[in-house]
C-alpha cells in the first residue's frame, strides 16, 4: 500500500513529467531589485505586480494541482514587504519552499523570521571573494558586506544554505578563492559559467561571458560539479529535453505563466485564467509545441561529437538564438573546454600510472 | 498496538500532495519520498485523528467495493506500516477528546 524504493523520486518526477503536473514552480515575485548586476538576465514585462491574495490565490491553484516544490525569486524578493505573509501562506499550503536573493536586505530581525519559517534552501549570489569584485558586478559598494553577513546568519540552523556564482571574466581569477570562502563559511560553494543574454534577446551580458582560453587557464579539471555534463550517466537524448513546460514552470510577478525562467515565452495569464486552464484543459500552441519537442528534432545537437559533454539547457539556446531545437554558442564552448579537460585528466592519469608502474618493476 | 478502534492521524511535518488519485508525500527537507496507492490513498485521506479505523474501514469499503473483512485488514496493514515509518499517529482516542 505505501511504497518509499531508493528511486523513487526519479518514479515519481517521471510521472509528473508524464502527466504534465507542476512539480516544481519558479515564482518570481517581483522584478525590483537594489543591485545592478552587470550580467543580469531579468527584464521587467511591463505588468503590475500581484497583490499578497492573488498571490494566495495562484498558490491555493498550485497546491490543488499537486505541486511541490516552490522557489521564491525575483528581482530581489526582500523588496517586497508582503514577502513573510506571502511564505507563511506557503509553508502552511505544505510546499517546500526555496528562497532565491541576494542577501543584502536582509537584517537580524529577518534572519530570525526565516529562522523559524524554515524554508528548505537558502540560495544567495555571491559573484566573487573579495569586495571589489562582487561590488564591481552587482554596481553597488558595501553588497558583498552585506551579502555575507546574512549568509553567516543564516549558516547551521538546519536551513541548506548554498551560494550560486556565476563566472565571468571579472571574477574567474578568484575561483579557488572563492571555494576557500565558502569552507570558511561552512557551505557549498556552486560555481559555473551560466550566462545567457537578458530576456528582451540583449547580447549585453555576454561581454562578461568566459572565453575558452580563460576556461583552460582557470577553471580546474577535477571539479565535479563543472564536469557534470561528462560525468552523467544520463544519454544526452534524455539530459537535452527538460521538464521545462511539463513538470516545471515560472509564474512572472504579474502572473504571467512560462515554462521556465529562462524561457519568456508567454503561455498564459493567470489574472485572465485559472493555471489549470492554462496548463491543462487549454494549453497554448507555444506549450504544446514544447512539450512535443523530442530529441530527434535537435538535429545540430544529434549529431555533435561534444554532445557527450555538453550540457545544453533549452531555455538559454532559446535566449540565445529564439529557437528551442538549436546549439547555444555558449554550451558548445563549455563542453569544447569539458573534452579538453577530460583528455588532459586522462593524459595525466596515463603519464602518472606508467610511472607508478616502472616504479613497482624497479 | 493498533485495532480498529485506534484512531489514526497524519504526522505534523510532513507535505503531501493528491496526484492523479494517488498520494506522495514528503518530509519537510524534502529527502524522504514515500507513495500511496489509491486505497492507501484514501485512507490517508480520511486519517483526520476524528475516525477510528472501524469507521475508515467502513467508508472504504463502500467507496472501493471490496468485503468488510478485506477492508478491516487494509486499514490495520496500512496503520501499521505507516505508524512504524512515523508518517502515521495512531492514538487510542480522537482528537476531539
Ligand atoms: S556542444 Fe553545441 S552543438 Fe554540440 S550538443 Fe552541445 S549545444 Fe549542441
Amino acid at each position: 500500500m505505501i511504497r518509499s524504493p531508493p528511486r523513487l523520486v526519479e518514479e515519481v518526477v517521471n510521472r509528473y513529467v508524464e502527466r504534465c503536473i507542476p512539480y516544481a514552480v519558479m515564482f518570481e515575485l517581483t522584478y525590483e531589485c537594489n543591485l545592478k548586476c552587470r550580467h543580469c538576465y531579468v527584464t521587467g514585462d511591463g505588468g503590475v505586480e500581484l497583490s499578497s491574495d492573488e498571490i494566495k490565490g495562484i498558490l491555493d491553484q498550485l497546491a490543488e494541482m499537486g505541486a511541490i516544490f516552490l522557489a521564491f525569486t525575483g528581482g530581489e524578493i526582500f523588496t517586497r514587504e508582503d514577502i513573510f505573509e506571502i511564505a507563511w501562506y506557503a509553508k502552511r499550503k505544505g510546499f517546500l519552499l526555496t528562497f532565491m536573493s541576494n542577501g543584502t536586505l536582509i537584517t537580524p530581525e529577518t534572519i530570525r523570521e526565516i529562522k523559524k519559517l524554515k524554508p528548505v534552501k537558502f540560495e544567495f549570489s555571491l559573484y566573487g571573494a573579495r569586495a571589489e569584485t562582487h561590488d564591481y558586478i552587482t554596481r553597488v559598494d558595501g553588497s558583498f558586506k552585506r551579502t555575507i553577513e546574512a549568509i553567516r546568519g543564516l549558516t547551521g540552523d538546519g536551513i541548506e544554505v548554498t551560494v550560486k556564482t556565476i563566472l565571468t571574466n571579472s571574477n574567474i581569477r578568484e575561483y579557488n578563492e572563492m571555494e576557500t570562502l565558502a569552507r570558511e563559511l561552512g557551505i557549498h560553494p556552486r560555481m559555473n559559467p551560466g550566462l545567457s543574454p537578458r530576456r528582451d534577446g540583449s547580447s549585453e551580458p555576454l561581454q562578461y561571458d568566459l572565453s575558452f582560453e580563460e576556461m583552460v587557464e582557470y577553471l580546474p579539471e577535477d571539479d565535479g560539479d563543472l564536469m557534470l555534463g561528462y560525468l552523467s550517466e544520463k544519454k544526452t537524448s534524455e539530459r537535452f529535453i527538460c521538464k521545462a513546460g511539463k513538470a516545471g514552470c515560472c509564474i512572472s510577478p504579474s502572473g504571467i505563466v512560462y515554462p521556465c525562467v529562462m524561457m519568456p515565452i508567454p503561455v498564459g495569464d493567470l489574472r485572465e485564467k485559472s493555471f489549470k486552464e492554462i496548463w491543462h484543459t487549454n494549453p497554448a500552441r507555444e506549450l504544446k509545441r514544447l512539450r512535443n519537442l523530442r530529441s530527434d528534432d535537435l538535429t545540430t545537437c544529434n549529431t555533435c561529437d561534444l554532445a557527450p559533454y555538453c550540457i545544453r539547457c533549452p531555455g538559454v539556446v532559446y535566449l540565445e538564438t529564439g529557437d528551442l531545437t538549436g546549439a547555444s554558442s555558449s554550451a558548445c564552448r563549455y563542453a569544447e573546454w569539458r573534452r579538453y579537460s577530460g583528455d588532459q585528466r586522462d593524459m595525466v592519469l596515463q603519464s602518472t600510472g606508467s610511472a607508478l608502474l616502472g616504479q613497482t618493476v624497479l | 498496538m493498533v485495532s480498529l478502534h485506534s484512531y489514526p492521524a497524519r504526522s505534523d511535518g510532513l507535505v503531501w500532495r493528491m496526484v492523479d488519485g494517488e498520494v506522495v508525500i514528503l518530509t519537510t527537507d524534502g529527502n524522504e519520498i514515500h507513495t500511496l496507492n489509491r486505497v492507501g490513498s484514501a485512507i490517508w485521506e480520511l486519517s483526520d485523528g476524528m475516525k477510528n479505523l472501524e469507521e475508515i474501514a467502513s467508508l472504504i469499503c463502500d467507496r472501493f467495493e471490496v468485503s468488510s473483512e478485506e477492508s478491516y485488514a487494509d486499514v490495520l496493514e496500512f496503520a501499521e506500516e505507516l505508524s512504524l515509518k512515523n508518517i502515521l499517529q495512531v492514538k487510542e482516542g480522537s482528537s476531539d477528546d
